[in-house]
């Protein structure tokens, strides 16, 4: 329980931070949203009589506090790029940017964890060096280049798949494999470290001395031990993907969070922006707090500390 | 083994089959629609508050006015079948067809009254600036609406084209995402960062139905992405694509590139009121050592027309096409001019907009032809925001690049440069210029023709900016898709489109 209490109140500092040090930092930023609404027509008049109808010639404390209130009582308040309610815009968006990082996760762990393991069993075999070459390769390629070879190749080339857009599941398979692809080649290389590291322990040798299948030493008990060191790093690369598939959101022209920034940004719309910024920021702890429970499943030592 | 091979058959016809209808089915529902890849989304599509060119490209399909644009930039009457203009210029009657706003209900006088009084009161219109020169709006027996004005107002039948002067209906309320006009589309489902669809509306005054019943356009901000898309045929359209992704679409087989002139004016913007750049001799040195055919090359891909002066060739009506000799290309001519106003080794920034290339490398290039008559130049670029704060708002910059879009009257593309003008951002005065501005908004016919070759003489000659070019629209399409029509002004006419 009082672990429990703990959680929520350092998810709400942390929340709290977040959104002020987003909210004062927009606003250092030269130009507003009616300036930019305005571009190359606008004059000093029709400035600010669009200023006043966005509230921004209200103090920028007035504004945040405002702000703040809206939120706590459940209301992201109305864009002002988009004229329209942010909390569905947000609704829209997040399942895309949700579904594009955990596939991608999940791929690259579907591609690394046999790799790796291959990689420790038969270490010196033309697997091994194979995968470390393609690793090295996997990580030295940016995930929008990747991105860009495989539209060429897929969707121009052979037509199997949509360029871009977002019309259903298929639409996130490229962008996926491009992320997953780099993650891979560094969770290759994890699989295969911790794997060796376990193998090398004194309860390995033990449990093979009785006699255990190799299966079982393997799996249970060598990948079992592993897995605490790949379920953190995976973890590490979910939460990064929940806060940046800007670039291959945009290479894809994906609907999600990254590209919903990216365009709040540039028109500093700041409802729109404390928004996505605290959605994400909740993501992430919230993701964080799941690898937290999965890592003590896995590690009882983790339990008592 | 003979009773396998006849179920092998019967599976293959039936998915054969299978395939055929639902390769029917896709073919008929791909032939009633259209899809258009545009970069961003509307800003808002009540036309009191919309200010975004790229809402006013879209809404061009769901509203109307009293008057529409051709595309040729002339005009004709959209919900105005005819109007007169009395002898004094002042009252203007505009006769209604009958036409039916996309909710059913019939267009009244009174709605276009309520839809032109919000237009033109500045609390409720970001556009109403544009509308002081009306007087009165009010309905008259026999469906007409009459227009008083102050004085006599040339523009005013171009600005009632404007998105701003649109018609809805009178108690219509959050038109911001749910518009209701009577032109020839409705808008069916908007989903921001993802596709605005409109749908065809059957009950359009001119009787006549567009080929495509739905019509998406697609929010892609990436060309890369928009040119592939067009390539595989997930998209149909892309209108205004930038030049250096015309080697991409050019000479291929199922795609059709259209090139016309796009109306907007691409400037070397000077800030007349810097101590150096105020000398009239230094900006003409300038202008001088300014090559346009060499940037029409190296920044835009040989896709531009030179301008000379403030007005685009695309207003055939009122440009004045014979600036070109005035201050010709002679970097020799230049250097001697700095050498006599005493600047001989000038230093100036030039402040470019990061998010247009072609600005910025029409920048680049301009730079290093000005280094060759010895100023030099030292190069600065901004984020959009910034620009607009720094150079367009403070004007607080020597030398910009920017473009201008274009309008479909002369005095609202000029006007800028009136020296009281707070759009005037070059800070360029010349009182001769200004009175020239003052009088054509009430002349007419030839005499508002000279008055506007007259003052587009002057903005060359003393160099308010140096003009560079019209960059033309590159508007990509499949090969299938015919009827394209490019305006003078941000327009995309979906209805025109046929297969």
């Amino acid at each position: 329980m009082r672990y429990v209490t703990e959680k929520i109140v350092s998810f709400a500092i942390t929340l709290l931070l977040v959104s002020t040090v987003t909210f004062f930092g927009v606003n250092v930023l030269p130009s507003d949203p009616a300036m930019l609404i305005l571009g190359t027509e606008g004059d000093p008049e029709r400035l600010e009589s669009l200023r006043q109808e966005l509230g921004l010639d209200r103090h920028v404390l007035a504004r945040f506090v405002r702000w703040l209130r809206g939120m706590l009582s459940g209301d992201m308040g109305r864009s002002i790029r988009y004229s329209v309610e942010i909390a569905p815009l947000i609704r829209n968006a997040l399942p895309v940017t949700l579904l594009l990082a955990v596939s991608a996760v999940g791929l690259a762990l579907l591609i690394s964890i046999p790799l790796g393991i291959g990689c420790a069993v038969r270490q010196g075999s033309f697997l091994e060096t194979a995968s470390l070459l393609l690793s090295q390769l996997g990580m030295a390629l940016p995930s929008f280049w990747l991105g860009l070879l495989l539209i060429n190749l897929f969707a121009l080339r052979l037509g199997w798949l949509p360029p871009a857009g977002f019309t259903s599941g298929y639409s996130l398979i490229l962008p996926a494999l491009a992320l997953a692809v780099p993650r891979a080649a560094v969770l290759t290389r994890i699989v295969r470290g911790s794997m060796l590291d376990a193998l090398s322990q004194d309860y390995i040798r033990t449990a093979r001395s009785k006699g255990l299948p190799r299966q079982m030493v393997l799996y249970k008990h060598a990948l079992k031990n592993a897995a605490v060191s790949i379920a953190s790093v995976a973890g590490v690369h979910l939460t990064q993907l929940l806060g940046g598939t800007i670039v291959i959101e945009q290479v894809f022209s994906l609907p999600g969070l990254g590209q919903l920034l990216l365009a709040a940004a540039l028109q500093r719309d700041l409802p729109l922006v404390q928004g996505l910024v605290v959605t994400s920021a909740a993501l992430i702890l919230l993701v964080n707090f799941g690898i937290d429970l999965v890592l003590m499943g896995l590690d009882p030592r983790l339990r008592y500390e | 083994m003979r009773s396998k091979t006849v179920w092998k058959r019967v599976f293959e016809i039936s998915l054969l089959m299978l395939m055929l209808v639902g390769g029917t089915i896709l073919a008929a529902a791909k032939e009633e629609t259209i899809n258009i890849a545009v970069p961003t989304d509307p800003d808002s599509f009540d036309p009191t508050r919309s200010v975004a060119a790229a809402t006013a490209e879209i809404a061009f399909n769901i509203y109307e006015g009293l008057v529409k644009s051709t595309p040729d930039g002339q005009l004709t009457g959209a919900l105005a079948s005819h109007w007169e203009i009395d002898s004094s210029q002042t009252v203007y009657t505009f006769y209604l067809r009958e036409a039916y706003f996309h909710n059913g209900t019939q267009v009244t006088a009174d709605d276009v009254v309520n839809a032109l009084d919000r237009a033109r009161d500045p609390q409720i219109s970001q556009r109403a600036g544009n509308y002081q020169a009306i007087a009165s709006v009010h309905a008259q027996e026999g469906n007409q609406v009459v227009i008083t004005l102050k004085e006599p107002y040339a523009p005013l039948l171009y600005e009632l084209t404007e998105l701003a002067a649109a018609v809805y209906p009178k108690d219509a309320a959050g038109l911001d995402n749910r518009p209701i006009g009577t032109g020839p589309y409705k808008l069916e489902e908007w989903r921001p960062n993802q596709y605005i669809k409109l749908t065809r509306f059957d009950r359009h005054w001119s009787g006549q139905q567009p080929f495509f019943r739905d019509v998406y356009f697609r929010i892609m901000p990436d060309y890369n992405s928009a040119v592939i898309s067009l390539k595989t045929g997930n998209i149909d359209l892309i209108p205004r694509l930038e030049a250096s992704f015309l080697h991409q679409v050019e000479n291929t087989p199922n795609l059709a590139v259209h090139a016309d002139p796009m109306n907007l004016v691409q400037l070397l913007a000077i800030n007349n009121a810097r101590p150096a750049l105020s000398d009239l001799k230094v900006r003409q040195a300038i202008a001088m050592a300014v090559n346009r055919d060499q940037i029409i090359v190296g920044a835009a891909w040989g896709q531009g027309e030179k301008l000379y002066s403030g007005l685009s060739p695309a207003m055939p009506e009122f440009y004045n096409a014979g600036l070109e000799n005035l201050l010709p290309y002679d970097p020799a001519r230049a250097q001697a001019l700095l050498n006599d106003a005493g600047y001989a080794n000038l230093e100036l920034t030039m402040t470019l907009p990061a998010p247009y290339p072609l600005h910025v490398q029409t920048g680049e290039i301009i730079a290093d032809q000005l280094r060759r008559v010895g100023v030099n130049v030292r190069i600065e670029i901004v984020e959009w925001g910034t620009w607009l704060e720094k150079v367009y708002t403070q004007r607080d910059y020597d030398l910009s690049i920017v473009g201008l879009t274009g309008k479909l009257d002369p005095h609202t593309i000029l006007s800028r440069y009136v020296s009281t003008n707070s759009r005037n951002f070059t800070n360029f005065n010349s009182a001769e210029f200004d009175r020239l501005i003052n009088e054509g908004i009430s002349a007419s016919g030839p005499e508002r023709k000279s008055i506007y070759d007259q003052a587009q003489e002057i903005l060359a000659r003393e160099v308010a900016a140096v003009f560079i070019m019209d960059p033309l629209q590159l508007n990509v399409l499949n090969a299938e898709i015919k009827g394209w029509q490019s305006y003078p002004i941000y327009v995309i006419d979906a209805a025109a489109l046929y297969k």
